[in-house]
């Protein structure tokens, strides 16, 4: 299990017993009506032969084949896509309770800051600058309704 | 025939009586600078930006809103290609290969020349496919009320099956994303028995998986993340933009290119599963070959600019045929169009043309208004979107970031989708780095639930028969290719292991 293909047919295969598992507690119906578990229970199949295939063949490739060690330990900046998505998370998560302008404030802060870092005088300035210009957009042009924090705005 | 021609000028008077309406003119104009100025920026495409804009359609009229829509899908064909000669990024994936050969050319000092080309080349294709669009629709049309379910059924099967057959990579891997696509286009709750599926009883998940939050995050999130991922030099070039019209040297060598691309583009847009990326790659291939100096492409050869820009503008027009006529939407762009027809309860379908006539030649007639629009408009901007690069990436990505998560809050006000849709970016993220294609996921997903309606019908009409299929003459035909296509690829392997063995 050195190949980047078996890893993600492993994954596959998993992931359509899942599949094959939820459908059985959906109406098969019959080949004349079928009902809303047959189109799932077959693509299970259909995925997890598919992955057995994958699986099979990158296992009998000789000719060099991409390893799962490279795509881990390549000159990948992790270190960037984990905060970022960290950032994106933490505005799921308190867009509701800090209300959308300050959300966005320190959204965008965080990411100037943290994943390609400027100075401080940059962040502050683009940052103070996208909010007011997103919170004129969307709250007063086009008026949609965005979540307010406890302030009142 | 002569009445049908008479017919088709009628309408297309009729188009341009609703085309020409100040408001709509307005929302062309805001479509095709919007469309220009998301195909500049990386990481922001078509399908973001109309992603983004489709709540905001709601408070204006169908045609409008269509207009608008389609505006930023074609000017985002045109601002790609501004990005891929300038600075060697394509601004969206149809402008990959306009960089092979529109960069080596700004290299040379001639940036003029290839933007001057790759605009009237786009501008030449999108009218022609727009004249080829506005004459088969209704022949198209008369034929798309004899399909039944089978007929239905196998055209999209088809569609799916030439998506991977296209695809660059591996096609086993191209048909597990197909099929895991389909998958996800059954959660939710079922069409004909009100069952749940791979729902886990969320309220969020009953109406299926949003096509908005799988696209946002497929290719606004996971283009982002990859971007970040390494660092991004954006070098503009510092050449003069002088000479924007193109020599007569330049048009001799191009015009050639330019038809035979819109030619291939027009027939790729056309089919479900086809393309602007797939038509551009294509031309650009064939033009290679056929080429007199094909060693010479990739050096800067005008040729090389102007097949695939007229290619990805003819199917940028051609793709609309099948969702106009058919109501199949045959890349995620025609499906955001069809959710904006749909948020005003008008389904598209062969019914489309006769019910609504106004929206339906309004829309086509608003398409040569548009592409006029962006060919005196994009000349002169060029400067203006070349500031727009300047902005460093570092500061430029949170706002991308930023677009898509207000973009994806605001469909239903719910913090639901914006995980939703961070998942799915992680999942596109991922699946590149295993070389897993998003596209036809993503059509899959756009396809699986009509897909899955007109397997049970049909089956239902033929008492459980598989054979009707392939009984009725158009569906027979139609998966005689499908299973053609598919199986293709495996027998040429098979008869390569052969030689070699007898050799």
């Amino acid at each position: 299990m050195t190949k980047a293909d078996q890893w993600s047919g492993l994954f596959l295969l998993l992931l359509s017993s899942w599949i094959i598992w939820g459908s059985l507690d959906l109406p098969y119906g019959t080949i004349r009506d079928p009902g809303p578990g047959f189109l799932p229970r077959w693509l299970g199949v259909i995925l997890g032969g598919m992955s057995l295939a994958l699986i099979l063949k990158s296992t009998l490739q000789r000719e060099k084949a991409r390893m799962i060690r490279d795509l881990v330990t390549a000159k990948l900046r992790w270190k960037r896509i984990f905060l970022a998505l960290s950032i994106l998370f933490l505005f799921a998560l308190l867009l509701d309770t800090l209300g959308f302008p300050l959300m966005v404030l320190l959204f965008l802060a965080g990411l100037f800051r943290f994943i390609d870092p400027q100075p401080w005088k940059t962040v502050i300035r683009w940052a103070l600058a996208g909010t007011v210009g997103f919170y004129l957009v969307f709250e007063y042009w086009l008026s949609l309704r965005l979540p307010k924090g406890p302030w009142g705005f | 025939m002569g009445i049908l021609t008479m017919d088709v000028f009628g309408q297309i008077y009729l188009g341009f009586s609703v085309a020409l309406q100040p408001a709509n003119l307005m929302f062309a104009l805001l479509g095709a600078i919007l469309g220009t100025m998301v195909g500049v920026l990386p990481g922001l495409g078509p399908t973001a930006a109309m992603s983004l804009l489709l709540p905001a359609t709601f408070g204006i009229s169908p045609v409008g809103s269509m207009i608008m829509l389609a505006g930023i899908y074609y000017g985002a064909q045109y601002g790609g290609s501004t990005t891929s000669i300038l600075v060697n990024i394509p601004g969206e994936a149809a402008s990959v290969v306009t960089c092979l050969d529109g960069y080596q050319m700004a290299r040379h000092g001639r940036a003029g020349a290839a933007l001057g080309i790759s605009a009237f080349g786009s501008f030449i294709a999108g009218t022609l496919a727009l004249l080829g669009l506005t004459f088969l629709a209704p022949i198209l049309v008369d034929a798309a009320l004899t399909f039944g379910p089978p007929e239905y059924f196998t055209l999209m099967c088809l569609g799916i099956v030439i998506l991977t057959f296209l695809s660059h990579g591996s096609m086993l891997k191209a048909l597990i994303m197909a099929v895991l696509g389909l998958w996800v286009g059954t959660i939710g709750i079922d069409s004909i028995t009100g069952a749940q599926r791979y729902t886990f009883e969320r309220p969020e998940l009953m109406e299926g998986v949003g096509l908005v939050q799988i696209a946002m995050g497929m290719f606004g999130i996971a283009e982002i993340l990859a971007n970040i991922e390494g660092r991004i030099e954006v070098n503009t070039l510092e050449t003069k933009l002088k000479g924007l019209f193109p020599t007569r040297e330049d048009w001799k060598k191009s015009i050639g290119a330019i038809l035979r691309g819109t030619g291939i583009g027009f027939f790729l847009g056309i089919l479900p599963g086809g393309g602007a990326v797939i038509s551009s790659f294509a031309s650009y291939a064939i033009e290679k070959r056929f080429s007199k100096y094909p060693g010479k492409f990739g050096t800067g050869v005008i040729e090389g600019v102007a097949a695939p820009e007229a290619a990805n503008n003819a199917a940028a027009q051609g793709a609309f045929i099948p969702m106009l006529t058919l109501g199949i939407p045959s890349n995620i762009v025609m499906a955001l169009l069809l959710a904006a027809l749909m948020i005003h309860g008008i389904t598209p379908g062969p019914l489309l043309m006769e019910k609504h006539p106004g929206l339906f030649w309004g829309f086509i007639t608003s398409m040569y208004i548009g592409n006029t629009m962006l060919l005196v408009l994009n000349l002169p901007l060029i400067p203006l979107w070349v500031k727009f690069l300047k902005v460093p990436y570092p500061i430029l990505f949170p706002f991308i970031f930023l677009f898509c998560l207000v973009g994806v809050y605001t469909i239903n006000n719910t913090v639901f989708d914006i995980y939703l849709m961070i998942l799915f970016g992680i999942f596109g993220y991922v699946s590149r780095k295993f070389d897993y294609e998003p596209a036809p996921f993503i059509l899959a997903v756009v396809l699986g639930p009509m897909m899955e309606k007109a397997l049970r019908q049909s089956l239902i009409m033929s008492k459980g028969e598989f054979s009707i299929f392939l009984n009725r003459p158009i569906s027979g035909v139609i998966l005689s290719v499908a299973i053609f296509l598919l199986f293709f690829p495996l027998v040429l392997q098979g008869l390569k292991h052969y030689r070699k063995r007898t050799v």
